[in-house]
């Protein structure tokens, strides 16, 4: 059953610094949620804390209606996760790198090689599909990563700024291929620092300050409460203020 | 949580593949083993063979300083390769030369006589002559008294030459080899003057032979270089690997993307390091087969033949090292977050894991059962035997179970760096943040201030004890121990402006855990030294250790020892391992860990062998104090009455015997121990009922 993912009232320290406090989010199947927010926010630590990389210091989180404390490896399973940070090997090949990541997701024999096939068609991977990812251009080794990321099909993706330093081509791809899973019914998660992107992708953009959640809506909604014209006025609007819309986290429960 | 093997397999193939198409492995670890020995072992002999030849082809240019006859100077000009320069080319560097030679002579006979022992200072005679080898075009100096061979007093010949200038040596032997054929002829003479035969010179033969053979007497001195090399080539082949597949994984971002997979640390943990072992395993296989064909075709210029069962021996010996260091790389490796800082890391454990292949270059170091024990000497050790002499199977196996032993612990230590997503994924721990000094960095210490602290502690024990010990307890304990155990940690935690009382926990304790204190203090003494008595000290140690101390030196009045040794060390130790430190490893640790690794410091830290075992027991127990009470005094009581007590004891030993404390046999009675232990326990429970102070969220211990 894929129900997105829900997070209520996580923290996250490193020592005496905050990350993240309080957060609560939902991230409802055929949904993409768009998260904004300067450097040093705690998207990052959000972020690898629903994939299952980092542990909450507090809170809980369910992803596909399971609780991720108690079966890391099956929300992993239904986790894609891509970041700038989450970069290939270097000396293996595209078709080796998908079938590595497909074998740790418990795949093997024929579908695995079918999926590596798929997805090296769909993205139109062919030419380079043999050869050592290093030899690839940015664009090419995004696109496989992101190959990387669907490999097992997941059902939720957590994406982690994943367009930046691309070009306007490499990064259209990714934005159409979010598009697509989106429509596939998939829950998605989505942080970046372009405004234009967050509009043109997201159903819901959840505005990220000092480790909370400040607010969350439609694009409408938000330029309409900050009382600005455009997304970016609503988004430094609010870091002014600097206070949460909602108490001290944000409840947010939006399944239509 | 059960580990699954073929996560464990395809982490281990997919690292293998990575490897193999890595070219500076493969060249490090495999292509360079196999060139490197023939080309060394051909380069070194044919360099030998061209060298000695043209050596041996060149004249010796001597200069004959002489006086009597002329047989020597006849001996010489017919001697082959060799010219005779005349004084005249450099008179003044010669004149005076029997003089002075005499007077050298008288000297170090008459130093002999008196026997002082002290070297005596080089003549002024030899630097003029060394000059003159050096600046002239001359080999060497003979300056030649001579007499008639039937004279009372004997003819005498000096050779001064200079042993580090290979043509100077040259000559030298070859004048020897004239000079010795000379002694002969005047020996013969002497001996037909008088009716004798050249045996009367021998009343005693001694016929010293080497029953070792040749082949052995070889085998004793490779097997003396060999470990060290061997184990040299484990760590080069562990090195590049560990860092690659850990720090390496974290400079180009592939392990955030690693651990976005279902992988538990442990299956990810062991799938690197059987990848690392094997690497390292293959480097090491090749090393030893190609340095057996070298040796098997001669190409080292020995006669030395390794069989195969001794090769295989040699490789068999080299798992469990390859599993240990590996394992040690792995572990400091993955603190890295970069291949350059991984380097940096490295480097120094490197060393330190060569040097007890050292062992092997030592005299009068054998294979027992503690060298067998000992991570590094054993390996170096065993190698050497089994190229020498048959080993006691026992050993062997104790080697081999050691070796395994250090490595679980090693990989359990490993597993649980794994499981840290701080190190993981942080770029916060680098040691480059480390050696940074920025004031606001370090609002606490941490467990990486712990181990700094502890390094610093380690050498500056080491360096100021060798450096004070000779102007006596009196200078070297307050240097040592308010200069490096208060001075350092205060400067350091003042400089990242540190809250000083809670940092060296000064909270005042409880009355509970202050009787305690004294309880455990009375007796803790009887129990360290039954501890102690498990590993004994040589007689020869403990008297070494005690004149060090002075605890016999009727100078010292106990008042001042149990100043210097009790008060100081128990009250400045205190202050260093269970202040700083033991808050340092409180905020990475468990609690248990914390005072685990702290008492283990605090037994390193005291650089003794035989009194480690209960050196750790008590830095088990001040520590424990120090974290169940959030405060350092109890530990101090503690740690001044015990050391107290245990100079007291060494002053008045008629008192502890009567006591009944000890036997006859100067041990520690059975029912003394009993009673220890029991007030022992007492004490640690009335320090355990004083409870936890309130501790805060990140561990902080306030001060109140």
């Amino acid at each position: 059953m894929n129900s997105g993912i829900i997070a209520s009232g996580l923290y996250k320290n490193y020592g005496s610094v905050c990350a993240v406090s309080n957060l609560f989010l939902n991230v409802p199947p055929g949904m993409i949620i768009g998260l904004l927010g300067p450097n040093g926010a705690g998207k990052t630590s959000t972020l690898r804390m629903l994939a299952g990389i980092l542990k909450p210091d507090q809170g809980q989180i369910t992803v596909c209606g399971l609780n991720i404390s108690d079966n890391i490896f099956e929300v992993k399973k239904r986790i894609g996760f891509l970041s700038g940070d989450t970069q290939l090997y270097g000396r293996l090949t595209v078709t080796e790198v998908l079938r590595f990541f497909g074998r740790l997701n418990g795949m093997t024999g024929s579908a695995l090689a079918g999926r590596i096939d798929e997805l090296i068609r769909d993205f139109r991977m062919s030419d380079y599909a043999y050869r050592p990812v290093s030899s690839l251009s940015s664009g090419q080794k995004q696109r496989a990563n992101i190959a990387r990321t669907l490999v097992h099909d997941p059902d939720v993706l957590v994406l982690d700024e994943a367009t930046v330093s691309l070009d306007i081509i490499s990064s259209r791809f990714i934005m159409e291929t979010l598009a697509a899973m989106k429509e596939r019914g998939k829950a998605i998660l989505f942080s970046t620092h372009i405004m234009g992107e967050a509009e043109y992708l997201c159903d819901r953009i959840a505005l990220m300050y000092k480790g909370a959640i400040i607010d969350i809506g439609t694009v409408a909604e938000l330029t309409g409460r900050a009382g600005a014209t455009n997304l970016t006025d609503a988004f430094l609007t609010r870091l002014d203020d600097d206070q949460p819309t909602i108490g001290d986290g944000f409840h947010y429960d939006d399944t239509a | 949580m059960t580990i699954r093997h073929d996560m464990i397999w395809i982490i281990f193939h997919k690292e293998m593949i990575d490897t193999i198409r890595d070219r500076k492995t493969l060249l490090i670890n495999l292509a360079l083993p196999v060139l490197i020995w023939p080309l060394t072992a051909m380069f070194v002999s044919q360099y030998a063979a061209v060298h000695t030849i043209k050596q041996e082809a060149k004249q010796s240019r001597i200069v004959l300083i002489e006086g009597g006859g002329d047989r020597i100077r006849l001996a010489l000009v017919d001697a082959e390769k060799i010219d005779l320069i005349p004084v005249e080319s450099n008179e003044a560097a010669f004149s005076d030369v029997p003089r002075h030679l005499h007077q050298i002579h008288q000297a170090r006979q008459i130093a002999a006589q008196s026997d002082t022992g002290a070297d005596s200072p080089r003549p002024p005679l030899f630097a003029r002559i060394e000059a003159v080898i050096r600046d002239h075009d001359v080999d060497c100096v003979v300056a030649v008294d001579e007499r008639s061979v039937g004279a009372v007093t004997n003819s005498s010949a000096w050779i001064l030459h200079d042993g580090t200038d290979p043509d100077s040596a040259q000559a030298a032997r070859r004048v020897k080899n004239v000079l010795d054929t000379l002694q002969i002829a005047y020996m013969n003479e002497r001996l037909d003057a008088n009716g004798l035969d050249s045996a009367f010179l021998d009343p005693l033969v001694v016929h010293n032979e080497n029953i070792a053979g040749s082949d052995k007497t070889v085998r004793d001195v490779i097997g003396r270089i060999l470990p060290l090399i061997l184990i040299v080539l484990v760590v080069l082949g562990g090195f590049y690997p560990a860092i690659n597949m850990t720090a390496g994984e974290k400079e180009y971002g592939t392990l955030p993307t690693l651990l976005c997979a279902p992988v538990h640390h442990l299956e990810l943990l062991l799938g690197k390091y059987l990848a690392i072992l094997l690497i390292a395993l293959v480097g090491v296989a090749i090393n030893v087969l190609s340095l057996s064909v070298v040796t098997f075709l001669g190409l080292a210029g020995t006669s030395l033949n390794l069989s195969p069962l001794i090769v295989i021996w040699i490789f068999l010996s080299l798992v469990p090292t390859a599993m240990l260091y590996t394992a040690l790389f792995m572990s400091v490796a993955i603190f890295a977050n970069s291949f350059r800082e991984g380097q940096n890391l490295l480097s120094p454990v490197t060393l330190v894991a060569v040097l007890p292949a050292y062992a092997a270059l030592l005299p009068g170091v054998e294979l027992n059962a503690l060298t067998a024990v000992t991570p590094g000497f054993n390996i170096a050790l065993l190698i050497r035997d089994v190229l020498v002499n048959p080993v006691n199977p026992e050993f062997i196996a104790i080697a081999l179970i050691a070796n395994l032993g250090w490595t679980a612990v090693i990989l359990m230590v490993a597993a649980k760096i794994f499981a840290s997503e701080q190190v993981l994924l942080s770029d916060h721990h680098g040691i480059g943040e480390l050696l940074a000094l920025d004031r606001d960095m370090l609002p606490y210490p941490d467990s990486r201030s712990g181990t700094v602290l502890f390094i610093v502690f380690l050498s500056g024990t080491f360096y100021l004890s060798g450096i004070l010990l000779p102007h006596g307890i009196a200078v070297l304990i307050p240097v040592l121990q308010l200069g490096l155990f208060v001075a350092v940690p205060v400067l350091f935690a003042r400089y990242f402006r540190m809250p000083i009382a809670t940092v060296f926990r000064l909270r005042r304790p409880g009355m509970s855990a202050l009787a305690g204190a004294v309880v455990l203090g009375a007796t803790l003494f009887v129990t360290v030294n039954w501890l102690a008595a498990l590993t004994p000290a040589p007689e020869a140690y403990k008297s070494l250790l005690t004149d060090a101390l002075q605890l016999r030196d009727p100078s010292m009045s106990l008042p001042i020892l149990i100043v210097l040794i009790a008060i100081l060390p128990g009250v400045c130790e205190e202050i260093a391992f269970r202040g700083i430190m033991l808050s340092g490893y409180l905020t990475g640790f468990r609690p248990r860990y914390a005072v685990a690794i702290t008492a283990l410091w605090f037994a390193c830290a005291h650089f003794n062998l035989y009194n480690f075992l209960s050196l750790l027991a008590m830095g088990f127990v001040l520590g424990y104090c120090a974290w169940r009470t959030g405060s350092i005094w109890p530990g101090v009581i503690v740690h001044v009455m015990n050391n107290g007590l245990a100079v007291f004891a060494v002053r008045h030993e008629d008192a502890i015997t009567a006591s009944g404390i000890v036997d006859v046999t100067g041990a520690i009675s059975t029912p003394a121990v009993g009673v220890a232990i029991l007030l022992n326990i007492l004490g640690v429970g009335l320090i355990h009922m004083s409870g936890r102070p309130n501790v805060t969220d990140d561990g902080l211990v306030p001060h109140t």
